[in-house]
């Protein structure tokens, strides 16, 4: 059996605002081993991005994680000092690629001076070591390498997004989180991108948390998948659990309103209504005013239930 | 960098040809609305009718033909040194008149005043020169709108980060509320407030300032005695200051690093294990440093041409007090001077930044 | 309007426009500055419709003049600083058409009417009196003539102290040309007041006399001493009290003393002058009758002014004034004496005698009728009590009783305070022109900010849109008028209107100048934004797709680019109202008047006079200024917030 990398239980991340409290993230569970990837999918809105602050501790305010822990290389995380926490675990242990990376390079700096200073904090390194290595780094992402003196204005969207995959690659962690990192590419450098990231874990073998709405995007690179729907987790299982076998109403929803390029086309079942508003969540199941089997139950929480090893669903379809 | 000379040679050149576009407005307003010529006029009967009198009352026996004479004479005299006729005895027409302040401004020939208003304010004697005049009140406003303008931007710069920072909160909602008061208080009115409570009330201060002038002029004779006493005058006005306008500048700069520090490299870069100060330093000041800077050299720069109507409540005998005796007495020589002292410093604080982005923002480089 | 409102396709868009508001409004009001904008808003219309709604036609024009204000007291305090411990005598401001009392008595229409008033602190009021309107009567004679009777206005004051005396006393005049029945108006004034019998009352009343023994054996000295009691009274009532407020005061510490060791030098020159003389006439030893008399009737001076000297501590006022008419009289004899040529005196001496006498006459007339030597200290405190005023108007010598008069009696007290917000100088009522300043300083506000970003959004649009040589135009002209010092050009330009505009609308057309410089000055800015976002929505694929298809430039300005402009030109429009109403109090603060009742103009009173330590009238106007430009600066904060969502959360 192999080694544990992140455990995540009952975690629950709410942002306290004027309107009221958005519960974000509401008590989600999942675990990942080392060199295994998880691919996050849900709707827009479901906090999906939230939880991956959530696990490197940078919820923007006014978002509080509330309850829970999160355990890294079987540490709380949670408990960890900040500056602890920035030193032994930021970047070193967790890197991340963000949502829109496009805005994630400094404008004033170049991408050498922000690769290297990864390892000038970090590793110590002089800076003309630092930038050495950053050097590799670009040209481990296929970026020519005396690109380092360059702005990030002076790069186009695709290389940007290189460059901050190879920043987060600077310290070959053991876990990387990749929010949306294609978003706003073009399809074409969208598969380049995903084909680098594939070809970086395996030949690193780190664990990746790929974090998209788009589940075809997700099937070429993940392990395990997890579908989010209003703050939860809906249904948590392997690759072929999920895809060939959802179970849950919303899961099955969802693989419905993908696009296949290849094969027949399915009518796309799309699914009616709107997500829910997560300061004022339906009580039960939050996808209640929306799922067609919904009964009587389903205005309590569901239970989750293993319906076969390793595959969780949270629906009263299956108690 | 390419062209960088090229790209500071153009925008001087646009300077100042706003430079001159703007002497030319100011001169065309002063002169060709036929305001200095107004005045002009009636300070020509005026002298011409005193001098009359003068000699009738010296002189009960002269003749009223002999009057009319003197009379003629006499008007011709002043309106040749009020430059409203030439040598020949016609008279100069207005855009010529604009053209000679045009002319003087451009040289920098700031002239000479011979109103007493004007001269009144240094105190010195009329006729002075304009440019003498200026170099004796300038000093006047710098220790009080510009120095009070630099504790501003000093605290501002101190505190707007970490208030950026706690957005949000409820320190970040208390300077919000702060700024949104006090930039609706006029200044002005907050100085005659602080007047009365700590002038009237409680009698800590002077209520009139105009003192500040003769303990200034002789501030060299015992340096030490006089900046005390100097204290005492500047410290109503600068704190006055200090309060309406650290508001909108807590809000300006809260809102500039509010931009940056939202942005997405400054998330990334405390994912990224940067310490605090590295992540403020590299990420935050530095990025907000081309819009802090170019609000905190425009304020300095115009901080010399002094508030007008704050100085006349004070009855702070500085740049503003300077201006407005110099509109009452229409003293188009001095209003000229103060013109040229405004724009000139404006516009070349404007070109200094010009030369600041290019070494500040590696953007505005290759453009 | 025949068309009925519903079916007009305007008012239908109107009433979308205001639903498609509604959302809007419910998201302000969801955030603490909206939502106290929106009340502070709320008040500030109130006020506007309120003025707009009562104002008298003609504060405008008249406001200024003092005459409008002419029963106000003068900087006086609200009323209410009383019930917080600053006691201030009361304003009283009664006028009756109807007196309590019409008598027609043998051939005299006598109105009387009664006014009370209470004094109840220990200070006084600025001034009291009469105004009364009465119409001039005529009646025809047996001749066939014309008579006027005019109305006598007769005042009596009955003090708490029991002092009665009649104030005023006056037969109203009237001019040759006004016609019979028109309204005479009287207004007592203190040349009027009867201050004499005010001074007589309270003598007798508080036995106000010069004591014997400083008066001395010679009691016919009373009454120059008591002339000189009574003028020293007089003199204080009129100066210190200003006359007609003496109504309402009472003697509080009297004293008269003798000033006698004062007069010792002055007695002791005289002396010295008249040994000289006599030592001079002694010395040629010319012996004659004449010069024998002369000798002795100049020692007699010298020996009376010595005597006086030497017991000047226990001298009385008599031994003052008898001793130095004798000196005088002495030296009468002896002048007169040196005029006989026996007498042999020298013409120098003679002149140098009379001028001695000159000055010894002299001196006894002041000491006699000044305060030289007698002194009198009267020191006065206000009277609390009832007071009761009752004025009388009588016309005497009608032959008959007149069918109807008309009158109109008012009677004054200026206290030391008035109405809720006090009063400026030339007793301007506070209260007033804040009232009436609201809808000018909101109406300055708005136009000013409505031009201005329409012209900005107009420029920005079209110089983002249009780009080319338009755009460059705007631009340059931008950039040159950011340039442009704005305060002293505004200047400069407020004092040349003070010069050129006159007559009638003077007022309106200084302040519409003020706003279109201000317009000019103040579009640029968002011109410049507006040209960026019309810039970046050209470029959005449903734009272009839109163009392709072949839509008009209007159809896509209007369709996709105003719509998004709007918001935030809303935002701007909204922060720019203050801009305006700061910028006209400001000018007008420097002296730049335009003559309308604005919040500024009374600021500019009390800077012109240099009265910051008067609160009442500088707080309520700049509280004003700060409170309107607070609601628009936090309804800009508002909607800044919902047109930009970055700056959320608060
Ligand atoms: N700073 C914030 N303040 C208040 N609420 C927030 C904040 N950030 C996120 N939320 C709320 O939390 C919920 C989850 O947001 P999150 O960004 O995690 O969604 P997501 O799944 O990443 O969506 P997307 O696919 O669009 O990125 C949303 O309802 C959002 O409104
Ligand atoms: S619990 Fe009920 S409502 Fe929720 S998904 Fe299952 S069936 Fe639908
Ligand atoms: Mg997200």
């Amino acid at each position: 059996m192999s080694e544990k990398l992140l455990e995540v239980r009952g975690l629950k991340t709410y942002f306290y605002t004027l309107k009221g409290v958005v519960k974000a993230v509401d008590g989600v569970d999942f675990e990942l081993n080392k060199g295994e990837s998880l691919g996050i999918a849900g709707e827009s809105g479901c906090g999906k991005s939230t939880l991956a602050f959530s696990i490197i501790r940078l919820v923007p305010a006014p978002g509080r994680i509330v309850d829970g822990q999160i355990s890294f290389m079987g540490k709380n995380v949670l408990d960890l000092s900040e500056e602890d926490f920035r030193r032994n675990v930021r970047w070193k242990g967790i890197s991340m690629i963000f949502q829109g990376a496009m805005n994630a390079l400094n404008p004033v700096y170049t991408i050498g001076d922000q690769i290297s200073e990864i390892m000038i904090i970090h590793r110590n390194y002089t800076k003309k070591e630092a930038l050495e290595e950053a050097k590799k780094l670009l040209e481990m992402v296929g970026i020519d390498p005396r690109r380092v003196k360059s702005y990030p204005h002076e790069l186009s969207g695709g290389m940007k997004q290189r460059v901050v995959i190879a920043m987060a690659l600077a310290l070959r962690p053991p876990l990387v989180i990749a929010d949306e990192p294609t978003t706003a590419l073009d399809v074409v450098v969208q598969a380049q991108i995903m084909n680098l990231l594939k070809k970086l874990k395996n030949e690193l073998g780190i664990s990746i948390i790929l974090i998209s709405h788009d589940l075809s995007l997700i099937a070429e690179i993940a392990d395990k998948v997890a579908i989010m729907y209003g703050g939860k987790i809906a249904e948590l299982g392997l690759s072929e659990h999920i895809y060939l076998n959802p179970k849950h109403p919303y899961t099955q929803g969802l693989l419905g309103s993908i696009p296949r390029l290849k094969g027949e086309i399915r009518d796309l079942t799309w699914i009616p209504g709107v997500p829910p508003d997560l300061s004022n969540p339906p009580p039960g199941c939050r996808f209640a005013p929306r799922c067609k089997y919904a009964s009587e139950k389903c205005n309590r929480e569901p239970p989750v239930i293993e319906i076969e090893r390793g595959h969780y669903v949270a629906c009263w379809l299956y108690a | 960098m390419p062209g960088a000379g090229t790209v500071i040679a153009r925008r001087g050149l646009i300077l100042l040809f706003s430079f001159i576009l703007i002497i030319v407005i100011i001169s065309a307003i002063i002169e060709g609305s036929g305001y200095s010529k107004d005045i002009y006029d009636a300070l020509v009967r005026e002298s011409v009718n005193a001098e009359i009198m003068a000699l009738r009352r010296g002189n009960p026996n002269v003749t009223d033909s002999f009057i009319r004479e003197y009379r003629e004479n006499l008007t011709i005299y002043y309106r040749k040194m009020y430059g409203l006729i030439d040598e020949q005895g016609r008279e100069i027409p207005p855009y010529v008149r604009m053209w000679n302040l045009v002319k003087r401004a451009l040289t920098l020939d700031l002239g000479k005043t011979d109103k007493v208003e004007v001269a009144n304010v240094v105190p010195t004697i009329a006729p002075a020169s304009v440019f003498e005049i200026i170099a004796t009140v300038l000093p006047r406003t710098i220790i009080v709108v510009t120095v009070g303008e630099l504790i501003v931007v000093i605290i501002a710069l101190l505190l707007a980060p970490r208030i950026a920072y706690r957005h949000g909160t409820l320190v970040d909602r208390l300077v919000v509320a702060y700024a949104a008061i006090f930039t609706a208080i006029p200044i002005w009115w907050l100085a005659m407030i602080f007047i009365q409570i700590f002038g009237y009330q409680l009698g800590l201060f002077p209520t009139s300032l105009r003192g500040v002038a003769t303990v200034l002029n002789k501030f060299w004779d015992n340096p030490l005695l006089n900046f005390i006493e100097v204290l005492k005058y500047i410290t109503l006005p600068i704190t006055v200051f200090v309060i309406w306008s650290l508001g909108s500048w807590l809000y300006g700069l809260r809102a500039m690093l509010l931009r940056v520090v939202r942005e997405d490299y400054v998330t990334v870069a405390k994912a990224k294990g940067l310490p605090e100060k590295d992540i403020t330093r590299k990420y935050v000041l530095r990025v907000s440093l081309a819009p802090v800077l170019t609000n905190v050299i425009l304020a300095l720069a115009s901080s010399l041409g002094g508030m007008i109507i704050t100085e006349s409540v004070f009855d702070w005998p500085g740049m503003g007090t300077l201006y407005y005796n110099a509109i009452t007495a229409a003293d188009s020589q001095t209003i000229m001077g103060l013109f040229v002292v405004y724009v000139g410093v404006y516009l070349i604080a404007r070109f200094i930044l010009e030369i600041l982005y290019i070494i500040i923002d590696p953007r505005v480089r290759v453009k | 309007m025949s068309v009925p409102p519903g079916s007009n396709p305007k008012t239908q868009k109107s009433i979308k426009i205001v639903q498609s508001l509604k959302p809007i409004f419910g998201e302000i009001w969801r955030m603490t500055p909206g939502k106290v904008a929106i009340v502070l808003l709320v008040f500030l219309i109130a006020m506007s419709i309120v003025a707009v709604t009562i104002i008298p036609a003609d504060f405008i024009t008249k406001w200024e003049s003092p005459t409008y204000w002419e029963d106000n007291p003068v900087v006086a305090p609200p009323c209410w600083v009383s019930s917080f411990g600053y006691k201030v005598p009361a304003t009283l401001q009664a006028y009756t058409s109807e007196p309590n009392q019409v008598l027609f008595e043998g051939n005299a229409l006598t109105a009387e009417q009664a006014f009370n008033y209470n004094l109840d602190v220990d200070k006084l009021p600025q001034d009291i009196y009469i105004k009364v309107n009465a119409p001039l009567l005529c009646y025809k004679n047996q001749y066939g003539e014309e008579v006027r009777v005019t109305p006598e206005l007769r005042v009596v004051v009955e003090r708490p102290d029991g002092i009665v005396f009649e104030a005023w006393h006056v037969t109203l005049r009237y001019a040759e040309n006004i016609t019979c029945g028109s309204l005479l108006t009287y207004k007592t004034g203190k040349e009027s007041f009867n201050l004499a019998s005010l001074i007589n009352e309270m003598l007798t009343k508080y036995n106000i006399t010069v004591p014997e023994d400083i008066i001395g054996y010679n009691k016919s000295h009373t009454s120059t001493v008591s002339a000189i009691l009574r003028t020293t009274i007089r003199s204080e009532l009129e100066n210190r009290y200003l006359t007609t407020p003496s109504v309402f005061v009472t003697p509080d510490r009297v004293s008269v003393t003798l000033r006698s060791t004062e007069q010792n030098s002055t007695l002791s020159s005289f002396k010295i002058t008249l040994s000289e003389l006599l030592a001079a006439l002694k010395s040629d030893n010319v012996d004659t009758f004449s010069r024998r008399v002369v000798l002795e009737n100049l020692n007699n001076a010298v020996n009376n002014i010595t005597v006086l000297l030497s017991s000047i501590q226990l001298a009385t006022y008599s031994d003052f004034v008898d001793d130095l008419t004798n000196a005088r009289n002495s030296l009468d004899q002896a002048i007169k004496w040196s005029m006989d040529p026996d007498a042999r005196v020298p013409g120098d001496l003679r002149t140098r005698m009379q001028d001695a006498r000159e000055k010894l006459n002299k001196y006894i007339e002041t000491i006699t009728s000044t305060t030289e030597l007698i002194y009198p200290v009267v020191t006065f405190k206000p009277l609390q009590g009832d007071y009761k005023v009752t004025v009388n108007l009588v016309y005497s010598g009608l032959p008959t009783k007149p069918e109807q008069v008309n009158m109109r009696i008012g009677f004054i007290v200026k206290g030391g305070c008035y109405g809720i917000l006090g009063t400026a100088a030339k007793g301007i009522d506070i209260a007033s022109v804040i009232l009436y300043g609201t809808p000018i300083a909101l109406l300055i506000g708005l136009v000013a900010a409505v031009a201005s970003v329409m012209i900005g959004v107009v420029a920005g649009i079209v110089s983002g849109y249009y780009g080319g040589l338009v755009d460059e135009a705007i631009q340059r002209t931008v950039d040159i008028l950011s340039n442009i010092p704005f305060l002293p050009l505004m200047i400069i330009i407020g004092s040349i209107a003070q010069k050129s505009f006159t007559g009638e609308a003077r007022s309106l057309y200084i302040i519409l100048l003020y706003l279109v410089i201000l317009i000019i000055f103040s579009w640029g800015g968002l011109a410049i934004t507006v040209r960026a976002m019309t810039l970046s929505i050209k470029e959005e694929p449903y734009v272009e797709a839109a163009r392709a298809l072949g839509a008009s430039n209007t159809r896509i300005i209007f369709r996709h680019i105003f719509p998004q402009v709007m918001m935030y030109a809303t935002a701007a429009l909204v922060f720019r109202v203050p801009d305006a109403i700061l910028t006209e109090a400001g000018l007008s603060v420097l002296g730049l008047r335009h003559g309308w009742p604005t919040w500024g103009s009374l600021l500019a009173d009390a800077r012109a006079e240099y009265r910051y330590d008067i609160w009442w009238w500088i707080i309520p106007p700049g509280l004003m200024l700060s409170l309107t430009s607070l609601t628009f600066v936090l309804l800009g904060l508002a909607i800044e917030r919902i047109v930009e969502p970055r700056l959320r959360t608060l």
